[in-house]
């Protein structure tokens, strides 16, 4: 580390971590309550590990899908003609 | 003649001309006491203090204090990291530092160093930026093939009165090599003939010139005796160099990483067919990746940038009818 001492990354990481800011805002201002905000957390955690799990378990792509989604145009159009 | 890493044989040319002028310093992040993150500038932040500079991360400040620098008598080394983060610096590179002697008659002794090339680390790390480079009047662009390479021409770039685009191939960051202790700068604009031969010439640059090696020494076998020519500088181009071996075997193959159109494959195939069209037995062929992003899925990878099995085939067809036995 260069730019910030340990104890400045840590002191924000406990006291300005920008999410326990987020959610002391969320609750201050009385739009959630903990329980709520625990069932969120906890449903994302799972679905990016459900998103994990499908990744793993899923077949390579298909090499034929690698120049897809360039643009609108046929990629044969765009100039990949061998 | 020491074995070392393309990355070490970078940051020891670097470190030798730090040493012999005062006026070359480095710009960029993670620097001092990371070293960079290829390790191509270890060490060199202790052992000249306060000539390698951690910066905040603005690509844009970060060239332009180059430019400043530079135009103040220092001889700067711009370290972009990956050289995708220069898309946050392109008016301080392409309408500042390349612009200055023509607009303003200064020099700009500014070297711009980033990691390239095709590898993992998906679109947003790989864009292939030389011919951009390249096409830029007033920019000088190289990328070494080997670390003896990479030193010599990171001696040259540094001694430069213009500024030098670096690139460092990613595949070739841990490539070992032999590398010389003597004062070698490789000149700017100089090809060099890797391996002579006969029968077809195959022009490439950074690491796509260890897939045209590993190919040649295939066909070999077969009495297709291919001679390769690494660019080493993409601007200038070695046209000598290529012209002269191409009215020798009569035939070219160009081979590159970045997306084929529009890129250095066509601009050398033009210049080859311009001047010695009637040198050529058959059409220069061209091998590139192709239209598109790099992908993250390596299997995606393998499918869009060249394989060696593509190579070969547009060597055979630059020989189709020939003689046997050439």
């Amino acid at each position: 580390m260069n730019y910030r001492t340990q104890e400045e990354v840590d002191q924000w990481r406990q006291e300005r971590d920008p999410i326990d800011r987020f959610r002391e805002s969320l609750l201050a201002a009385g739009l959630i309550d903990l329980e709520r905000y625990a069932a969120l957390v906890e449903s994302k955690v799972q679905l990016v590990q459900r998103a994990i799990e499908y990744a793993e378990a899923s077949p390579w792509p298909d090499v034929a899908s690698a120049s897809s989604n360039v643009t609108e145009l046929d990629p044969l159009l765009m100039g990949d003609v061998s | 003649m020491t074995v070392m890493t393309l990355s070490q044989a970078f940051c020891q040319g670097l470190g030798e001309e730090m040493r012999s002028d005062p006026s070359v310093i480095v710009l960029g992040t993670d620097l001092v006491d990371r070293g960079g993150n290829f390790a191509q500038i270890k060490g060199l932040g202790h052992e000249y203090p306060g000539r390698v500079l951690d910066t905040p991360i603005s690509e844009a400040a970060m060239v332009a204090a180059g430019v400043g620098a530079a135009l103040n008598g220092l001889r700067p080394v711009v370290d972009l990291n990956f050289i995708d983060f220069a898309l946050g610096a392109m008016d301080e590179i392409i309408n500042q530092a390349a612009k200055v002697r023509y607009m303003l008659g200064a020099q700009v002794p500014l070297v711009i160093r980033g990691t390239a090339g095709i590898a993992l680390f998906a679109a947003q790390h790989n864009n292939s930026l030389e011919s951009a480079f390249a096409h830029t009047p007033g920019l000088l662009v190289v990328m070494p093939a080997t670390p003896a390479d990479a030193k010599g021409l990171i001696k040259s770039a540094v001694r430069s009165n213009d500024p030098v685009v670096f690139l460092m191939h990613k595949r070739l960051t841990g490539l070992r090599g032999d590398v010389s202790e003597e004062d070698e700068p490789v000149p700017l604009g100089k090809a060099r003939v890797c391996r002579p031969g006969r029968s077809v010439t195959v022009v490439s640059y950074g690491a796509l010139v260890g897939n045209c090696m590993k190919v040649a020494d295939q066909l070999i076998g077969e009495g297709i005796d291919v001679e390769v020519v690494d660019l080493r500088s993409l601007f200038p181009l070695d046209m000598e160099t290529i012209l002269e071996s191409v009215e020798r075997t009569r035939r070219l193959v160009v081979v590159s990483d970045e997306p084929r159109h529009g890129g250095l494959t066509s601009e050398i195939a033009a210049t080859v067919q311009e001047c010695a069209f009637d040198s050529l037995d058959r059409p220069v062929m061209r091998v590139g990746s192709l239209h598109t992003p790099i992908p993250h899925s390596p299997p995606l990878i393998d499918a869009v940038i060249p394989s060696d099995g593509q190579i070969e085939r547009a060597i055979r067809q630059t020989l189709a009818g020939r003689e046997s036995g050439i």
